[in-house]
């Protein structure tokens, strides 16, 4: 993607805030953040599939969960787990979830599509759900974040919450940048063909069933890699992580923050994130009620989510095709 | 005498009990332009389908030099030098023109399951979609986006994109299709020019158009091949006459 230049500005801020937080914020908020940014990877991940691939995929909570249990699965019960081992498995095992399950969607289009993303998705939640060596429905704990060590010599504690929350950060921008640089290079153009008319991409000499798998199992990994992060983040890994309501929620972030933009996603796991805070506190038995209608709002009246409210104030459109 | 590029034998293609393709065996010379004409409904566009892979045929055989098309996917057949344009535009709207031919362009490289080094760096894909549009004659709208051009524009777009992957036969199902006298006439130009370097399947109902650049001529009526043979055997043929062209008398 070109950023025109008021969008890269902001880009260049929003990250020196994030990095200047930790600083002036209190630790409570801290935690927060470090679970928006999560999101933030998480969504921009569904975004590849939902915004440039075109794929609406409803089953990507899938990879972020398995990979999260996977971590708790390395993870022995009295020490910490070496993450040059634990990482590999959980984004293997994302990778190739991801495969598996993309292997027979992306066969199919439009609401079967939806389906069967949503079915292997629920598969994987019943599994962990039913499975009591894995504490069923109570989710388990990992206990020891991953060492991260060269040589028996420590060089990051992620246990210090100020080490962890620049971890988060920095993966937040590698991710971001991973998939930035992806999308530019002859891959993306043809994902975004994908997107904008298959069948002429195909008619062109593409086999999409191709590329549409390769677009499915990188974002499948990138959502376990955010998985990784969470199972880090909350010390503990449940069911739910990788329940349909948790593909929904994050299905949810991109359109609010603005699919096929990529910095949208991660401001939407932001707005998310305020937002739940405030209806909360406005009327905490039915905050669901309001966000619905606020989700409702942004769909209706603006079509590109927040991001392209922004695209609006710059008077510059989103130059990404 | 020059060799065919392009044969069918027997080619049918039903949906449910319609034929809408029934046995047609025809050979496409290699550097010729060869029109199918035929009434609405004749099954000229299944043909094309079938040609390119889009549909695939109930029974018969397709040959592309020494390849059997028959069971092959459309990228395949896209892959192996053939481009299609289509009746209805289909193209890319909210790209610029550059961006419509350029996934054409890269189509050619060995493999687009490149993931690091932009695209734009590639200035081998530059240059066809570059030619593409060229040749097209759209070098003034290179950065329009599709769908901010004119009907008769997006037309020569619509062969622009198949001209980016370099084919080497070109079907064309009516890319006249919708366009104003000076439009068609503009195009009708860019056939010629085209078929001075390319084997051409041309679908047409402009008969003066396809009398003005066809080498050859099929006629189709209700999915059967009717007549081949040159423009003038065409147009002398009673049975043509009698069956489309019409003497006076509506058949059609």
């Amino acid at each position: 993607m070109t950023h025109s230049r008021p969008l890269l500005a902001f880009l260049i801020l929003a990250v020196g805030a994030l990095a200047a937080f930790p600083i002036i914020g209190d630790e409570f908020y801290q935690e927060l953040v470090i679970r928006l940014m999560i999101m933030g990877i998480f969504a921009m991940s569904l975004d590849l599939l939902i915004g440039f691939t075109g794929l609406i995929s409803f089953g990507h909570a899938a990879f972020f969960g398995l990979s999260g249990y996977l971590l708790a699965i390395v993870t022995p019960e009295s020490e910490a787990v070496s993450i040059w081992f634990a990482l590999p498995v959980c984004l293997l095992g994302a990778a190739l979830a991801a495969l598996v399950i993309g292997w027979f969607s992306v066969r199919t289009t439009g609401i079967y599509f939806i389906m069967i993303t949503l079915a292997f998705a629920q598969m994987f939640y019943y599994y962990f759900n039913e499975n009591q060596d894995l504490g069923g429905s109570d989710g388990i704990f990992i206990f020891y974040k991953p060492s991260v060590a060269i040589g028996g010599f420590q060089i990051l504690d992620l246990n210090n919450p100020h080490t962890f929350y620049y971890f988060v950060l920095v993966s937040l921008v590698v991710s971001y940048l991973i998939l930035s640089i992806i999308l530019k290079a002859p891959f993306g153009q043809v994902i975004r063909g994908i997107h904008a008319n298959e069948a002429r991409t195909r008619a062109l000499g593409f086999n999409t069933q191709h590329y549409k798998l390769v677009s499915f199992v990188i974002a499948g990994t990138m959502a376990g890699f955010a998985g990784f992060l969470e199972a880090n983040a909350g010390g503990i890994m449940s069911p739910a992580h990788l329940g349909w309501h948790e593909s929904g929620t994050v299905m949810m972030v991109v359109i609010l923050g603005g699919m096929g933009t990529l910095y949208g996603p991660v401001l939407g796991a932001f707005a998310m994130g305020f937002l739940q805070d405030y209806f909360q506190e406005l009327w905490s038995d039915h905050w669901l009620l309001l966000l619905g209608v606020f989700v409702i709002a942004v769909v209706l009246f603006l079509p590109n989510g927040i991001a392209g409210l922004f695209s609006k104030f710059t008077n510059k459109k989103e130059d990404g095709k | 005498m020059t060799k065919a590029i392009l044969s069918t034998r027997d080619l049918s293609k039903s949906f449910g009990g319609l034929v809408a393709v029934d046995s047609v065996t025809i050979d496409f010379m290699e550097s010729r332009v060869h029109a199918i004409i035929g009434p609405n409904g004749a099954g000229k566009t299944t043909l094309i389908n079938l040609l390119s892979g889009e549909l695939l045929p109930t029974s018969g055989k397709i040959t592309f030099g020494d390849n059997d098309l028959t069971r092959q996917p459309v990228h395949a057949i896209s892959q192996l030098g053939i481009g299609r344009s289509y009746q209805k535009t289909n193209i890319f709207p909210e790209f610029t023109c550059l961006k419509n031919c350029w996934l054409g362009a890269q189509s050619r490289m060995s493999t687009s399951m490149r993931f690091f080094r932009p695209a734009k760096a590639y200035s081998e894909v530059r240059l066809r979609a570059e030619r593409a549009i060229d040749l097209c004659g759209l070098n003034d709208r290179i950065d329009t986006v599709a769908s901010a051009m004119s009907y008769g524009e997006q037309r020569q777009l619509e062969i622009g994109m198949m001209l980016a992957t370099e084919p080497n036969l070109l079907l064309l199902d009516e890319p006249l299709a919708g366009m104003g006298t000076d439009e068609s006439q503009q195009v009708v130009e860019l056939i010629k020019r085209l078929a001075e370097e390319h084997s051409v399947v041309l679908i047409e109902h402009d008969m003066d158009a396809v009398f003005a650049v066809a080498d050859a001529l099929t006629v189709m009526v209700n999915g059967k091949v009717l007549a081949t043979g040159t423009p003038e055997e065409i147009r002398n043929s009673q049975e043509v006459q009698d069956a489309y062209l019409g003497t006076g008398e509506d058949v059609a």
